[in-house]
């Protein structure tokens, strides 16, 4: 009790509801600008947080995110162009709706629903961690070192179809995160007799560089498109939503469900837990007849109540295992390090009245959603008709000076270039950037486990499977990886029949 | 047939593979240890290897790019060196005098008209120097404009 009036008067504090104020407009405006992502606005967030304490930092972040998988429907109801990846999966229908003139139904209850679903999301959130947490407690470094193997494996597979470029994305995060001394003996590994990277490859600029430079570049490069659908004026966003509420709660809860669950899973993300829902929802639907045509908000309503739920729910591994459940919450957990605070079980020991914090701070965010948004839908068609090609210049030049302000060092500034030209490359050719930072945030752990588990054995690898739990994670990981052969093979068994 | 050009993702993650195992090789183990710091660099080295294998024998085409915008390519390298100037002349030019003239080159190039460019060059150059020099104390090099306050 005594720890959550410390968090209540921690995030009262008039800095800290300014911050989440501004992080929020910072979060709408890049949710309603097509091509820049949620993840981008952490990112570029992420330099001023660095000025903050940790409290407002992480507020800062939770806000912004919330905001901007919110305010990406906008443009994808106005434009047919979701404003992040996260509001891809209802962008269609949404767009449809909107040429029917029924564009501020559709936003209004993209509004409620997301405000909704973070709040549900928040909920379990609030519930589970605690619980995970004490369990937690119990653990050594052998299921440590399993979980944030098994929880990379997961991100592998949920990001793309390419598996092989998916590992070499995390396989290059955790190559980087190596670079700097070795925290066993010393010795300086891939510094090539650098003094700047003796302390490490600078986490800020290098995740500027591979969300934010590949972005701008692409829009750069890219023919504008998309036409805006005007909404009527005077219409009433709000109308109708209690009824919308009563009819729609079954969708609502079990598509927030599937959003926390999807987004507690290690790379899950806000819009595999979109997609997820939407699927579900067209499989159970009562109405299939409607789907496609423009006519049905169900599938809107479900993909959007889970986008948002599924923010807090990546917030459950990050805190309670220090093992992110998206790369939001690798960069929130890399500004938590900044900061001096540790993510994993003792949290709750040692800095209950900062988690609690985020708590709150995530109902405050979510309440906040829903004047913000009145505001940021009324505004949005005159926002969307500026080119966003025009925007990249000043994105560019906070990149550069977001990389610089971390250390005040021109490093920074070449630590974010190099890493933004390996981000361009690798998304031109096919590989996920996401795994890659996953890698660079938990390389340290996944190393200090393996290693302190290493010297506990003194050679004999059975030990990795002694203890009951740890042979639970081992097993679910060989059989993440062994998945594809498995259903190639039951493919092959089905066709053969 | 697949073409080098497909195949270039693979070489590109073997060779990275290929040097970090090189690299790690000379990491000395601390004397009475069995594992050093070689060890965990090695494994990715390896895993990059697997994975460039991988990636080399069942080649995928990459992603299809959006359709480029006239000049969008020559825009985009002009885009990537931009940072590349600011390394340069961050320190003997000053932020103000570096940042106004190149948003507005910048902004042009995407299609801006010459006096609003400016304009907004001019305006960023005041609002980034105000916001991170001034309430962010980040020590922004002034160049020739010594006058300016942090």
């Amino acid at each position: 009790m005594d720890a959550f009036l410390r968090a209540l008067a921690l995030v009262a504090d008039p800095t800290v509801l300014l911050t989440v104020l501004a992080a929020s407009i910072f979060g709408l405006m890049v949710g309603c600008i097509p091509g820049l992502t949620a993840t981008m606005a952490t990112a570029l967030l992420v330099p001023f947080a660095m000025f903050l304490d940790p409290v407002s930092a992480i507020a800062s972040i939770v806000a912004a995110t919330a905001m901007a998988i919110f305010a990406g429907d906008i443009p994808g109801t106005l434009l047919r162009l979701p404003g992040t990846p996260a509001s891809a999966a209802y962008v269609d229908e949404s767009y449809r709706l909107a040429k029917a003139g029924r564009a501020g139904e559709v936003l209004g209850l993209n509004l409620v629903f997301s405000a909704a679903g973070g709040i549900l999301g928040t909920i379990v959130l609030v519930a589970a961690a605690p619980l995970l947490a004490d369990y937690a407690l119990s653990l050594t470094s052998f299921e440590f070192f399993w979980l944030s193997v098994l929880g990379l494996s997961c991100a592998v597979f949920t990001v793309g179809d390419n598996i092989a470029k998916g590992a070499a994305s995390l396989l290059l995060g955790l190559l980087l995160a190596t670079v700097g001394r070795d925290y066993t003996s010393g010795w300086p590994r891939f510094t090539f007799e650098e003094p700047d990277l003796l302390d490490g490859l600078p986490f800020v600029p290098a995740l500027i560089g591979l969300f934010a430079l590949p972005e701008i570049l692409r829009t750069v490069r890219a023919r504008p498109q998309g036409d805006v659908v005007t909404m009527r004026q005077g219409m009433r966003i709000f109308a109708g939503m209690g009824r919308a509420l009563v009819r729609w709660w079954p969708n609502f809860l079990r598509s927030g469900a599937i959003g926390t669950f999807v987004g507690a899973l290690p790379g899950g993300g806000a819009d595999t837990a979109a997609w997820t829902a939407y699927a579900v929802s067209r499989r159970v639907t009562r109405d299939p007849e409607a789907w496609g045509k423009g006519e049905s908000l169900e599938g809107i309503i479900d993909a959007t109540s889970a986008n948002n739920a599924s923010l807090a729910g990546a917030w459950i591994p990050a805190l309670v295992f220090a093992i992110p459940g998206d790369t939001i919450t690798a960069i929130a957990i890399g500004v938590l390090y900044l900061k001096n605070v540790t993510p994993g079980p003792s949290i709750f020991l040692e800095n209950a009245h900062i988690l609690y914090a985020v708590f709150i701070t995530f109902f405050l965010a979510n309440l906040l959603m829903i004047p913000l948004g009145w505001l940021a839908i009324r505004a949005a068609v005159p926002i969307l008709r500026i080119p966003r090609r025009l925007l990249m210049a000043p994105l560019l030049m906070f990149a550069c000076l977001g990389a610089f302000s971390v250390e005040n060092s021109l490093f920074g500034i070449g630590v974010m270039l190099g890493c933004g030209l390996i981000g361009y490359w690798m998304e031109a050719n096919g590989f996920p950037v996401g795994p890659c930072v996953l890698g660079m945030v938990m390389g340290r752990l996944v190393e200090e486990n393996l290693m302190t588990s290493l010297i506990k054995v003194q050679g004999d690898l059975t030990r990795f499977f002694e203890r009951p739990v740890a042979t639970a994670l081992a097993v679910a990981t060989v059989l993440i990886w062994l998945w594809p052969l498995l259903q190639r093979l039951r493919r092959r068994w089905a066709a053969a029949q | 047939m697949v073409g080098i050009r497909q195949r270039l993702p693979g070489l590109v993650v073997g060779a990275l593979g290929a040097a970090a195992i090189l690299e790690a090789r000379n990491f000395p183990t601390p004397p009475g240890q069995v594992y050093g710091p070689a060890m965990f660099p090695m494994i990715i080295g390896c895993g990059l290897l697997l994975c460039a294998v991988a990636i080399a024998l069942r080649p995928v085409p990459p992603p299809v790019a959006e359709p480029d915008a006239p000049g969008g390519k020559l825009a985009a390298a002009l885009y990537a060196l931009a940072p590349a100037l600011v390394l340069l002349l961050f320190e003997p030019v000053g932020w103000p005098l570096l940042s106004a003239p190149l948003v507005a080159v910048l902004l042009w190039l995407v299609g801006l008209r010459v006096l609003p460019a400016a304009l907004v060059g001019i305006g960023m150059a005041a609002f980034t120097w105000a916001a991170f020099a001034m309430v962010l104390r980040v020590p922004l090099p002034r160049g020739p404009l010594a006058f300016l306050p942090y």
